[in-house]
């Protein structure tokens, strides 16, 4: 016993009289990274600065902000391409499609192709095409976070809440993002033994989705006998978040949802997210590991966290009659 | 003597038991009221503090604006405090105006009837506000921000830990009964019982006139100045022709059955909890299937005692029985230390050999000690001695070594059973010494002996389809799935102690009482088989059998377990006896017989190690069904092999006649 303990005594000690060495050798060096972002700083990139500081790595920030403007983005790609940083940060689908292109739409020409990217956060990375399909090797520049729960996870946190048996989906048939989510739950139906009601939002003259056919598309899906609706990584029903939730609330019908935003700035009732700020963590983990541990991304995994938060909107539920159960409120979180 | 008067060491026995069994049963009910003051205050404490639980998780969603006949999920926080808590028996909500909201466990009309019920007067001690003994429950109630909360325990449970002390207790009552019976009949032995009947020989003798014969004893007391005056009156009249009696063998013999209790004893006080405390080292040491690495040095005691006994065997004739049950006794004490103290798997490995070495040593020195000691015609009585000691031994030892592993840990146990064979050790000197000493060691298993048995078609029978079955189920259940399944079900030590006791004492019971069938019926075969399968055929229900009965389940296997193998053992022994070579059989040395008890003891090694895979893969309930199985096959197969042609040999015969 004591010559065991003695062993690991000693081996600990060596670990710890390591330690500072490794840590001055990650102060030695500052990195630059450049962070492409849609709509400013979010407490994503707080938490991905804070990680990296915490890891004790000297970092150079070069922030790019798109101000939801697409048409920024060519001209932050060549000067990136120019001024080649340590690694490039890029924040939600739109912007990391845009930068390294889909797996298997590679363009050397417009894309970054040799510079380390890491994105966050991506709400189906393989269903968006940034992922390569299982099966096919990983790509050789690119790794990241998704701070979607796993759509499991996610109907059993709404069978949490009460009996779901069937889910009405308001979604924009022209957003790949979109329609992707409503493929797998569409797979997922039948496993999970529930009912998938879908409402595709029906397209204006000028070719977009009409954001004025949304209560009428709400209450065509209660009067199917929707019991919730659903709110996935949709570009178009993010924007028009508060129109889908009070035609629900008119009609009786809550919303769930997978991303923060829709819950905390929005009327959603409940949602299983990812905290921004721990997916910005994540990120940067994986940075640390191409920046100081000299990983290939290719061997750093795209990844979700493994916890995520339960949030419930109470006003919303008290609105609508439908109460949490008592077990839910040991672990939710419940804003008031 | 022939006389219907008491005998004066029984009744002495008898006297001394009862005032121990009074002292002890005064101290046991102190004990155990003492106990209930002391836990009843805890229990109510613990209801209360489950109840508060409740009351906070309703208070919230209170005022978080949800109305009271609104809450859902009070099934579900109900079920999960029964999980918790067993004893839990209802769980009501009310509202302001005293409607029922919720009411779980009860009906509305038992919960109104126990609402009416009157308190319980006086009210035990340490009973909290809101608490209160009525209607069989105690109940507890809470106010919530609008309505009431009640959450009942069953009354009945509250004394349940009183009755497992209880259970506890009467163990412990039990082996200090036993043990001290077990060092009283020594002494009495050595100085009132020999000194007197050798006494009334001396006595007796002069009364026929034969002169010459003095007692030889030399006691202290009043007995023994009568007996010193006696030798001396008897001297005088013999003269230089005095001779003594030496009838004091008995003496040595009866001390053999303390010896043989205390090495035993040792090594089953760890019974009830050995695979899991071995699981445990194994799980800490890397590298190793935990399941196998448990089910192969649980039954390695077995295998090595049985490997080490020829070469103890040999030691016996040039170190003597003193010493080497000495030497045992020291071994299987740094076995045991070492076994309380080890770190990891290997080193137990090593403890655990040391152990069974010093436990083959210390057996083969009783063995030889008997044989010694005895004469041809009273060889048997003083094995049986040697064997009664071995049984209580097996009888106390798992339940008191449970009770011991509950209260004061497992590794204290094993340290325990080390005191234990230091203290063989100690006694050894005076309780072996003296006597005659013959130069006859035991019988030892040799290759000669093996070749003999196996040349013998119907011994191998015997041996593969009665004698190893029921040693792989013996230690293959019983000393693994059994304590395995019960301490996974959640019972503790002394509990599953309790229940491997009863093996001992359907043995204890039904040992005699077989063995007297079995000479007089003639019908060996039988009731080697029928032994056979009523000791596997309920377990082939164990797979099927719900969790709460496991109870009724654990004590109906393990004395059906006993029962048949207390039918199929005298009457195997008996049976090979018949089928041995050799006609020098009667004392049970026949070389069949080694080799039997060898092969038995090396096979009952195997039963854990082919129990440990088999649950780890299948469970251990259907382990040992799959285990009950085969022995229930062997015992019909030993009646297709054995039973029928034999049947028709007599029928035959009969017709010839």
């Amino acid at each position: 016993m004591n010559r065991r303990r003695l062993l690991r005594t000693l081996a600990g000690c060596t670990a710890t009289a390591l330690l500072p060495h490794a840590a001055v050798a990650m102060t030695s060096r500052r990195f630059r990274i450049a962070m492409i972002l849609w709509r400013g700083e979010t407490a994503i990139e707080w938490g991905f600065r804070q990680q990296l500081a915490e890891l004790g790595l000297a970092v150079d920030y070069e922030v790019h902000d798109l101000a939801q403007d697409f048409a920024r983005l060519p001209s932050i790609l060549a000067e990136i391409k120019r001024t080649r940083p340590d690694l490039v940060y890029t924040w939600g689908t739109g912007i990391t499609l845009q930068t390294v292109g889909s797996w298997n739409a590679v363009d050397p020409s417009r894309h970054i192709v040799d510079i380390p990217v890491v994105f966050a956060p991506v709400g189906s990375p393989q269903g968006s095409g940034l992922q390569p399909p299982p099966g096919a090797p990983p790509r050789p520049n690119v790794t990241g976070v998704s701070h979607i729960a796993p759509l499991s996870a996610q109907i059993n946190a709404m069978r949490a809440y009460f009996k779901l048996q069937r889910l009405g989906i308001v979604y924009n048939p022209s957003e790949e993002n979109s329609v992707v989510n409503v493929e797998q739950l569409r797979a997922s139906a039948a496993p999970m033994a529930f009912e998938l009601l879908e409402a595709p939002v029906p397209m204006t003259a000028d070719g977009a989705p009409d954001p004025a056919a949304i209560p009428r598309l709400v209450a065509d899906l209660a009067r199917r006998g929707a019991q919730m609706l659903y709110i996935g990584p949709d570009n178009f029903i993010g924007a028009n978040r508060t129109i889908l939730a009070d035609s629900g609330i008119r009609a009786g019908i809550p919303c769930f949802t997978a991303t923060e935003l829709e819950i905390r700035d929005g009327q959603a009732m409940i949602g299983l997210v990812s905290r921004y700020e721990a997916v910005g963590r994540l990120a940067a983990t994986k940075a640390k590991r191409i920046l100081v541990d000299g990983d290939s991304p290719s061997v750093v995994p795209i990844e979700t966290l493994k916890h995520f938060s339960y949030i419930i909107r109470l006003p919303v539920a008290l609105k609508l009659k439908l109460y949490p159960p008592l077990p839910l409120l040991d672990y939710a979180e419940v804003i008031r | 003597m022939g006389s219907p008067r008491l005998n004066p060491a029984a009744s002495g026995l008898a006297i001394a038991a009862i005032a121990l069994l009074l002292a002890l049963s005064g101290l046991s009910w102190l004990a155990t009221t003492t106990g209930t003051q002391l836990l009843f205050p805890e229990l109510a404490h613990k209801a209360l503090a489950e109840t508060e639980q409740v009351q906070r998780k309703i208070d919230t969603a209170l005022t978080l604006g949800i109305p009271i006949e609104q809450l859902i999920g009070i099934d579900a926080v109900y079920a999960g405090l029964k999980k918790g808590d067993t004893d839990i028996a209802f769980l009501a909500v009310t509202d302001s105006a005293d409607h029922i909201i919720s009411l779980q466990g009860l009906s509305a009309t038992a919960f109104h009837h126990m609402l009416a019920a009157a308190e319980k007067t006086p009210a035990p001690e340490g009973l909290s506000d809101g608490q209160s003994l009525k209607a069989g429950y105690l109940v507890t109630a809470l106010p919530l921000e609008a309505g009431s909360l009640f959450l009942g325990h069953d009354e009945q449970a509250l004394i349940r830990p009183l009755v497992n002390n209880f259970f506890d207790i009467a163990v412990v009552v039990l082996v200090v009964m036993l043990l001290a019976a077990e060092v009283m009949l020594p002494v009495i032995s050595a100085n009132i019982t020999s000194p007197a009947n050798a006494a009334i020989r001396v006595l007796k003798l002069l009364a026929t006139g034969r002169l010459g014969a003095v007692t030889g004893q030399n006691t202290g007391g009043t007995l023994g100045t009568f007996i010193v005056h006696l030798d001396a009156f008897a001297g005088r009249i013999a003269g230089s022709r005095s001779m003594s009696l030496r009838s004091t063998d008995t003496v040595l013999v009866v001390s053999v059955r303390l010896l043989a209790f205390l090495f035993v004893f040792a090594e089953e006080l760890g019974r009830s909890f050995l695979p899991i405390y071995i699981a445990q080292h194994a799980a800490q040491t890397p590298g190793l299937n935990i399941n196998l690495a448990t089910g192969v040095l649980t039954g390695l005691h077995m295998s090595c005692v049985a490997v080490a006994m020829p070469f103890a065997t040999i030691l016996y004739a040039r170190l003597g029985r003193v010493r080497l049950y000495g030497a045992g006794a020291l071994l299987a004490t740094a076995g045991l230390v070492g076994t309380a103290l080890a770190a990891g798997y290997w080193d137990l490995v090593v403890w655990r050999a040391l152990s069974a070495i010093g436990y083959a040593a210390t057996f083969v020195a009783c063995q030889g000690f008997v044989i010694e000691t005895t004469k041809r015609d009273n060889r048997a009585s003083g094995m049986a001695m040697m064997v009664g000691g071995i049984t209580l031994a097996d009888i106390c030892g798992p339940a008191f070594g449970g009770v011991m592993a509950e209260r004061f840990g497992q590794n204290t146990t094993f340290l325990i059973g080390a005191g234990m064979t230091l203290l063989a050790c100690l006694l050894v000197v005076r309780l072996m010494a003296g006597g005659a000493r013959v130069a006859e060691p035991p019988q030892r298993v040799t290759l000669r002996g093996f070749a003999t048995t196996f040349r013998n078609r119907r011994l191998l029978i015997q041996v593969c389809l009665a004698a190893l079955p029921a040693k792989l189920l013996l230690t293959g259940f019983l000393y693994y799935l059994l304590p395995v399944t019960l301490l996974g079900f959640g019972w503790s030590a002394a509990e599953v102690g309790r229940v491997v006791m009863i093996y001992g004492l359907a043995m204890l019971v039904g040992g005699p009482l077989f063995a007297r069938m079995t000479d007089r019926g003639k019908n060996q075969a039988t009731i080697v088989a029928l032994g056979g399968v009523i000791s596997s055929v309920l377990l082939l229900l164990v797979p099927f059998a719900p969790m709460e009965a496991a109870f009724w389940v654990a004590v109906s296997t393990v004395a059906a377990l006993g029962i048949g193998q207390s039918m199929s053992i005298p009457a195997q022994v008996s049976l090979i006896v018949d089928l041995a070579t050799e006609k020098e059989v009667s004392q049970g040395q026949a070389p069949e017989l080694t080799v039997l008890r060898f092969i038995e003891r090396f096979g009952g090694g195997m039963g854990p190690m082919i129990a440990a895979p088999l649950a780890a893969r299948f469970g251990t309930t259907n382990a040992t069904g799959m285990l009950g199985l085969y022995c229930l096959a062997s015992a019909f197969l030993y009646v297709l092999v054995v039973l029928l042609p034999s049947r028709r040999r007599k029928a035959t015969a009969g017709e010839d006649a």
